[in-house]
C-alpha cells in the first residue's frame, strides 16, 4: 500500500517561548530564552510519564519493561493512570475500531507537549489483522505517532530503544509526528478491489442434507438422545454458503454433525430454535456474521455487531465499510483542535 | 524586628521543607525500586538520578494547565493551594531541635491534629470541583475515611500526652528523658501501632489508599489535575507524610534526645527512619476493601484505643 507520510505537523504546540522572545527586547534575552528552552526540553525528556494503557499482548512486554529486570524508572519513566498527568501514550497492541475512538479521546485529554509511541506490528500497521473488519490498520490513522517500535511483540530492549529514540527526538526538538493520510486515501480507493482474485477448489466433506429435511432431521436426532446443540456455524465457499450443525449426546458420549448447502443470493433456512433452545443465539450469530436468514426465528436481530451495521463481515464478498472507520471525524476534530491550540 | 525574624525563619523553614519533600519523592522511588529488586532513577543526573526530582518539577511546570470546561473554576484552582498550605502549616508547631520551634504553643499537639484534619476539605473540594465521577467517588471515600480515622488517631495521640502530662511538644520531649514512650510496656507500643495505622489511613497511603485506588478510580480525586496543580497535590501529600513522620519521632521516639549527636541530627535520623518504615508498609501490603477499612476502624482500632487510653490514665493516676 502506498504509504507516503505527509508531514503536516512540523511542530507540536509547545511553550511558545519564541513569541515571548519577540515581546521582550532586552539584550541577552535570546541567550536566556534559548538556554531556558534547552533546560525545559531536558526536563521533558528526563521525566516521561506514560499512561497506564495496554491493548493486547504487546502490553505484557511493556509491563515487563517497567518491572524489575529492565526497569524503565532508570530513565525517569513512571506510569500515571490519568491521561491528565501523562506525557506519553504507548499504544501496545491491536487497535480495534471501537477502541480507536477511546484512544483518540485519551490522547486529546493529555496536556501538551505529548508524545505517542506505536509499539508492535499491530499498532504500526494492523499486521495480519489488517484486513479484519474491526481493526484499524495502524494507530497513525487516529493519532499522530512519534516513534514506531517494531516487533511482534517488541522485546523490552526494543521498548527501551523506543524510549531513548523519543528522548533524542525531544532533545533535538525535531518532533515530526506521523499522521498516515496517504495510506488512508489509498485504502479508500483500493478497498473495493480487495477481493480474492483466485478461486480455489476446496474439498467439501460431511453429510449434506437438503434445507427441507432440516427440522425433521434435527427433531429425529433429539428424540434419539442427541439433546445438546454444540454449535451452528457457516463456511463461505466460492460457490455455496454452507451452514454446519453439530449436536451431542451426553449420555452416549457421541457427536453428530450435518451440513446444509445454501445459495449466496438468498441464504434462508427454517429455525431449529423450537427444537433446541440454544439454537436461538447460534442462529443470530450466523445471521450477524454470515447473513444466513432463519425464517421463523423468534428474535431475528444481530447479536455481536451494532444493529445499524451494514453487511455481514465474515462473507468473502464483504468490503470493509470505510465510513465506519474513525479516521474521518477524528481527522477533522484533530485539525479543529490544532487550530484551537494555535489561537491560544 | 521580631516580625522580620519570624518571616525569615519561616521562609528558611519553608524552603528547607520543599527541598526535602522534593528529594523524599526521589528517596521513595529508589527505596521502592530496591524493594522490587529494581534500580530506581539512575540516568537522570549521575550518580543515581539525583536530578530526577528537579526534572520532574520543571516538566510539570512546563505542562499545559487544563481546567475542565464544566468544572467549578474557583474551587478547582483553590483546592491544590489549600492542600499545600494546610500540610505545610503543621510544621510551624513541631519542634525541630530541643529548643527551636517556629510557633511555641502550649496546645501544640492539639493544633497539629486540628490542622491535619483540615486536609479533607481540600480533598473534597478537588473531587467535587472536577465534575468527574471518579474524582467525586474518591473524595467521598476519602472524606469518610479521614473523618472515621480521626477518632483512633486522636485517642492514640492522647496516650503520650497523658504520660507526659502536657499537650506541649517541649514537655512531651522532656518527659522522655529517661525512656522513650515507644518503650513504655504495652500501652506505648499499642498506641504507636494504632497511630501509625490511623496516620497511614489519614494520608491515604497503602494499604488504605482507597481514594486513589488505580484499578477502580483511575487516579482518585486528582484525576483531572495536570501540570503544576497536580504537583501541588503531590507536594502536599509528601509534606503531610513527612509531618506525620516528624510527629511520630517526637511523640514516641524522644525527638531530639539521643547520645553524642546534636538534637537536630537525631530528629532527622528518627524522622527518616519512620518515613522509610511507612514506605516499607506502603510497598509491601495490598489495598483493603472499603468495608474492611471501616470495620478495622470502628470495631478494632477505636475500642482498643479507648481501652489503651483508660489504662494509661489509670497508670498515671495510680502512680501520682
Amino acid at each position: 500500500m502506498g504509504t507516503q507520510p505527509i508531514d503536516e505537523d512540523k511542530k507540536k504546540p509547545r511553550l511558545g517561548l519564541e513569541e515571548l522572545g519577540d515581546l521582550i527586547r532586552v539584550p541577552g534575552a535570546n541567550i536566556f530564552l534559548t538556554s531556558t528552552k534547552k533546560i525545559f526540553s531536558w526536563a521533558e525528556k528526563s521525566s516521561l510519564w506514560p499512561l497506564t494503557f495496554g491493548l493486547a499482548c504487546c502490553a505484557i512486554e511493556m509491563m515487563a519493561t517497567f518491572a524489575s529486570r529492565f526497569d524503565l524508572d532508570r530513565f525517569g519513566v513512571i506510569t500515571r493512570a490519568s491521561p491528565r498527568q501523562a506525557d506519553l501514550i504507548i499504544i501496545a497492541g491491536t487497535v480495534t475500531v471501537k477502541m480507536a475512538e477511546r484512544i483518540r479521546k485519551l490522547y486529546v485529554q493529555m496536556p501538551s507537549p505529548k508524545w505517542v509511541i506505536a509499539a508492535g506490528s499491530c499498532a504500526i500497521s494492523g499486521d495480519h489483522y489488517r484486513h479484519i473488519y474491526s481493526v484499524v490498520p495502524g494507530v497513525d490513522w487516529v493519532i499522530p505517532v512519534d516513534v514506531y517500535v517494531a516487533g511482534c511483540p517488541p522485546t523490552p530492549e526494543a521498548f527501551m530503544d523506543g524510549i531513548i529514540k523519543l528522548q533524542e527526538i525531544i532533545s533535538s526538538e525535531a518532533t515530526n509526528p506521523h499522521f498516515n493520510v496517504a495510506a488512508i486515501k489509498s485504502v479508500i480507493q483500493d478497498a473495493p478491489n480487495e477481493k480474492p482474485k483466485k478461486k480455489q477448489e476446496i474439498p467439501k466433506t460431511g453429510d449434506y442434507i437438503s434445507p427441507d429435511e432440516l427440522t425433521s432431521h434435527a427433531s429425529d436426532l433429539k428424540d434419539s438422545g442427541f439433546d445438546y446443540l454444540t454449535y451452528i456455524t457457516a463456511v463461505d465457499y466460492p460457490d455455496t454458503l454452507d451452514v454446519i450443525y453439530e449436536v451431542r449426546s451426553i449420555e452416549k458420549n457421541e457427536d453428530r454433525s450435518w451440513k446444509v448447502s445454501l445459495d449466496h443470493s438468498n441464504p434462508a433456512l427454517p429455525s431449529i430454535s423450537s427444537i433446541f433452545k440454544g439454537a436461538n443465539w447460534h442462529e443470530r450469530e450466523a445471521y450477524d456474521l454470515f447473513g444466513v436468514k432463519f425464517t421463523d426465528h423468534p428474535d431475528p436481530r444481530r447479536i455481536l455487531l451494532p444493529e445499524d451495521w451494514s453487511g455481514h463481515p465474515l462473507r468473502k464478498d464483504y468490503a470493509m465499510d470505510t465510513s465506519r472507520l474513525p479516521y474521518r471525524p477524528v481527522r477533522k476534530e484533530y485539525e479543529a483542535w490544532k487550530e484551537m491550540l494555535k489561537k491560544g | 524586628m521580631i516580625y522580620i525574624q519570624g518571616l525569615v525563619q519561616s521562609a528558611i523553614l519553608l524552603g528547607a521543607i520543599l527541598g526535602i519533600v522534593a528529594y523524599l519523592t526521589w528517596l521513595e522511588r529508589k527505596f521502592s525500586g530496591r524493594l522490587q529488586s529494581r534500580v530506581g532513577p539512575y540516568l537522570v543526573g549521575r550518580p543515581h538520578g539525583w536530578l530526577q526530582p528537579i526534572a520532574d518539577g520543571l516538566k510539570l511546570i512546563s505542562k499545559e494547565d487544563i481546567t475542565p470546561s464544566r468544572a467549578d473554576r474557583l474551587l478547582f484552582n483553590l483546592a491544590p493551594a489549600w492542600i499545600v498550605v494546610v500540610s505545610l502549616l503543621g510544621f510551624a508547631f513541631l519542634p525541630l531541635t530541643a529548643n527551636w520551634v517556629l510557633v511555641n504553643m502550649d496546645l501544640g499537639l492539639l493544633y497539629f491534629t486540628a490542622i491535619g484534619s483540615l486536609l479533607v476539605i481540600g480533598v473534597f473540594a478537588a473531587g467535587w470541583a472536577s465534575n468527574n465521577k471518579y474524582a467525586l467517588l474518591s473524595s467521598l471515600r476519602s472524606a469518610a475515611q479521614i473523618v472515621a480515622y480521626e477518632v483512633p488517631l486522636l485517642l492514640s495521640l492522647l496516650v503520650p500526652a497523658i504520660l507526659a502530662g502536657s499537650l506541649d511538644f517541649k514537655d512531651i520531649i522532656e518527659a522522655q528523658e529517661s525512656y522513650w514512650f515507644i518503650t513504655f510496656p504495652v500501652i506505648g507500643q499499642i498506641s504507636f501501632l494504632i497511630f501509625l495505622l490511623a496516620a497511614l489511613a489519614e494520608s491515604n497511603k497503602m494499604p488504605f489508599d482507597l481514594s486513589e485506588a488505580e484499578s477502580e478510580l483511575i487516579a482518585g480525586f486528582n484525576i483531572e489535575y495536570s501540570g503544576m496543580k497536580f504537583a501541588y497535590f503531590y507536594l502536599g501529600e509528601y509534606a503531610h507524610l513527612m509531618a506525620v513522620s516528624l510527629l511520630v519521632s517526637i511523640v514516641f521516639f524522644g525527638g531530639p534526645l539521643g547520645p553524642l549527636l546534636p538534637g537536630g541530627l537525631w530528629i532527622a535520623i528518627k524522622t527518616l527512619a519512620v518515613f522509610l518504615g511507612i514506605l516499607w508498609i506502603r510497598w509491601s501490603f495490598l489495598r483493603i476493601r472499603i468495608d474492611q477499612l471501616m470495620m478495622l476502624n470502628w470495631k478494632i482500632l477505636t475500642p482498643i484505643s479507648f481501652i489503651n487510653l483508660l489504662l494509661a490514665g489509670l497508670w498515671v493516676s495510680l502512680n501520682l
